[in-house]
């Protein structure tokens, strides 16, 4: 089962898509949840590395940008695979962060979108190992 | 008495707060006009198609057609004798605000006076399509 680390500070967030993948896509991925970026470095130090991260740029104290920033900055992480999650009236950060993320998806999302964009982007990763 | 039929999970997506304050609501209502007679109140949720229907039975004071007509209507008081001061006879008003809201619909449903009543609401599943955060 692949592991799929979601930062976002919103907890409904978390548990609607944590329970939209249990519901529909059972065995399909295992859903790490972290609050805000410390939450998500905070586990990652523990070694628990996952094959993508479904990255909110819209947090406080420390935004999906520094996350990012952060992860590519270090030997261990920096090949994790990202997803940014934005808000659909914030412009700057849709075509920023398909720029520099694997993709970016707009919200509000649908759950099989969800499940075919992190497909695709761990089925490139997969090609180019 | 409470009696929950509900079999199994089913999942819809919706603000929790007023999720609570529609059950609440329909519940006050349920054990109001059962007189606490100790009598049960029947909670059901059944799937039909893209749609959670809830039932919440009561064998109370039940209503007539007209009564059962104008319910969702505001400052409406299905027993006006009853000179509640804590009821604003706005509780069923809104509980109707709620479910429409959230692309349901919530009727009622009375064989009559002292037959019991019935508060029927229908909620879409959350399903693989369902849009799931802010824009």
């Amino acid at each position: 089962m692949k592991k799929i680390m979601l930062v976002d500070d919103e907890q409904d967030q978390i548990f609607s898509i944590k329970t939209g993948f249990v519901e529909f896509y059972p065995n399909h991925y295992e859903i790490i949840p972290a609050e805000n970026g410390k939450k998500c470095f905070e586990i990652l130090e523990k070694n628990v590395i996952p094959d993508l991260i479904l990255l909110d740029i819209m947090m406080p104290e420390m935004s999906g940008w520094e996350v990012f920033d952060k992860l590519r900055a270090n030997e261990k992480w920096k090949n994790i695979p990202v997803i940014f999650l934005t808000a659909r009236s914030d412009g700057l950060a849709t075509s920023a962060g398909s720029m520099i993320a694997d993709d970016y998806i707009e919200k509000p999302i649908e759950i099989n979108e969800l499940k075919t964009r992190i497909d695709n982007v761990l089925n490139k990763v997969k090609k180019k190992k | 008495m409470i009696k929950n039929n509900v079999i199994g999970k089913k999942f819809v997506l919706a603000d929790k707060l007023r999720l609570e304050e529609l059950i609440n609501n329909i519940f006050e209502n349920s054990v109001k006009y059962s007189n606490n007679n100790n009598t049960d109140i029947t909670i059901d949720a059944q799937k039909e198609k893209d749609y959670v229907k809830v039932s919440i039975k009561d064998q109370g004071i039940g209503m007539t057609k007209n009564q059962v007509k104008h319910v969702f209507e505001e400052f409406y008081k299905v027993d006006s004798s009853r000179h509640d001061s804590d009821s604003t006879g706005l509780g069923m008003t809104i509980c109707k605000r709620i479910i429409e809201r959230l692309d349901g619909k919530i009727w009622v449903e009375s064989q009559g006076l002292g037959k019991g009543t019935t508060i029927f609401f229908t909620i879409p599943l959350y399903s693989k399509d369902t849009k799931i955060g802010k824009k």
